[in-house]
């Protein structure tokens, strides 16, 4: 009993003399080197769900940045080819031919735009349907800023007053001049904005196709021996209404 | 039993030898799984956008319409694709990327009008690709050329 005594006296001075007594037994824990793996498994854990929230975005930006390119491209073409100058529904660069327009379907659209094989396309002209082939909803789609152009045929029978001048009331790029005048009456030239445009020192008859400048008035002038009277000349030219309008051509492959 | 422990060397030691475990574990799993997909995908998206690019920059390299015309427009397409370099060629009407992965290429239709009578030739990227027109018996001809510089 005495030994086991003095053993623990000495384990207790021996203790003491490394600064550690009974009150100080909790501090030993902190001598245990594992303490801090658990600190460590914690911040690998943070570290995995970090990585795992870096890729779920990356993954979402890569899904928004998707752009569907062939799609638009066709669209794009489409559109050039429809408004251009080879097109078979223009008059002109961007004017749309309104007979030609409203005649146009989806057969033709397949046929003249070759481009449009293997896609959905609709075509709208002022938000209304032209051509469609397919269900082009969900595609993409490219406007354009057109002009739709009907033309109206007009004929003239003018009073020709003293300087025998009559003009026409809308520009217009030809005419159809019918010029019959009484029997002693001899037309001899016609011009326009003074060119000559027709001359004939023995008279002028019958119908004349003539060109003329879309871009001024026209005015026409004829000279004639004798005397001229209301329906000696009969002028039919085309009067086109331009209207401005948005093409939308939708594309889905 | 209170007082086994392990030293602080040790300690370091399991530390260092579990973080240098973690990150390669990470890196192995990334780079044989998730790192190749997303290559991939962009891949496929930068080829389907260069071809897209290609075909409406040689649909701008049609002229006007006039009796004697000679054109060269110059084309820019990036040097690579997913790493390594790519083709473009015509092949009847359409425009085709060839790449030597399988998931990435494709192939468009081109929107020429009908006075272009005939389109060839071909594109290695990397180079100075060049798209020339120019009249021939039938119409108007377009290639796809390299110019050296």
């Amino acid at each position: 009993m005495r030994r086991a005594f003095e053993v623990r006296r000495r384990f207790q001075s021996a203790r003491a003399e490394r600064g550690q007594t009974g009150m100080d037994r909790g501090q030993t824990d902190t001598d245990r080197g594992q303490t801090g793996l658990p600190a460590l498994a914690i911040a690998l854990l943070v570290l995995t769900v970090a990585t795992g929230l870096g890729l779920a975005v990356a993954d979402g930006a890569l899904a928004s940045a998707e752009r569907d390119a062939d799609e638009s491209r066709v669209a794009s073409s489409l559109a050039a080819r429809i408004v251009g100058v080879d097109s078979t529904l223009t008059e002109r660069e961007n004017v749309l031919n309104g007979t030609r327009l409203d005649r146009f379907d989806a057969n033709e659209l397949e046929q003249s735009f070759p481009v449009s094989a293997g896609y959905d396309v609709r075509i709208r002209v002022n938000e209304s349907v032209v051509a469609e082939t397919g269900d082009a909803s969900g595609g993409s789609s490219f406007r354009r800023l057109v002009v739709v152009e009907r033309t109206q045929r007009r004929t003239l029978q003018p009073d020709l007053g003293f300087d025998r001048v009559v003009t026409l009331p809308r520009r217009t790029s030809r005419a159809t001049l019918n010029i019959s005048p009484p029997q002693d009456t001899t037309v001899t030239t016609v011009r326009a904005n003074d060119r000559v445009i027709l001359h004939d020192a023995d008279g002028l008859a019958g119908e004349f196709a003539v060109a003329l400048s879309r871009f001024e008035t026209t005015a026409f002038r004829f000279t004639a021996v004798g005397p001229l009277p209301a329906g000696s000349v009969t002028v039919r030219y085309p009067a086109p209404r331009t209207t401005k309008t948005t093409l939308v051509v939708t594309v889905d492959g | 039993m209170d007082n086994r422990a392990v030293t602080p060397v040790v300690e370091k030691a399991i530390t260092m030898g579990v973080v240098v475990l973690f990150v390669g574990g990470m890196t192995t799993t990334l780079f044989a799984g998730v790192v190749p997909t997303y290559r991939d995908a962009v891949g496929s998206e930068m080829a389907e956008r260069t071809l897209a690019m290609a075909a409406e920059e040689i649909e701008r390299a049609v002229p006007p319409n006039a009796t004697a015309v000679r054109s060269t427009r110059r084309v820019d397409l990036p040097p690579t694709i997913r790493g390594a370099g790519y083709a473009i060629r015509v092949d009847g009407g359409e425009l085709v990327l060839d790449h030597p992965r399988s998931g990435v290429g494709g192939r468009t239709t081109l929107a020429l009008p009908p006075r272009v009578t005939r389109i060839d030739g071909s594109w290695a990227s990397g180079g100075e690709t060049v798209v020339t027109s120019r009249r021939d018996g039938t119409g108007l001809v377009l290639e796809l050329r390299e110019e050296s510089p």
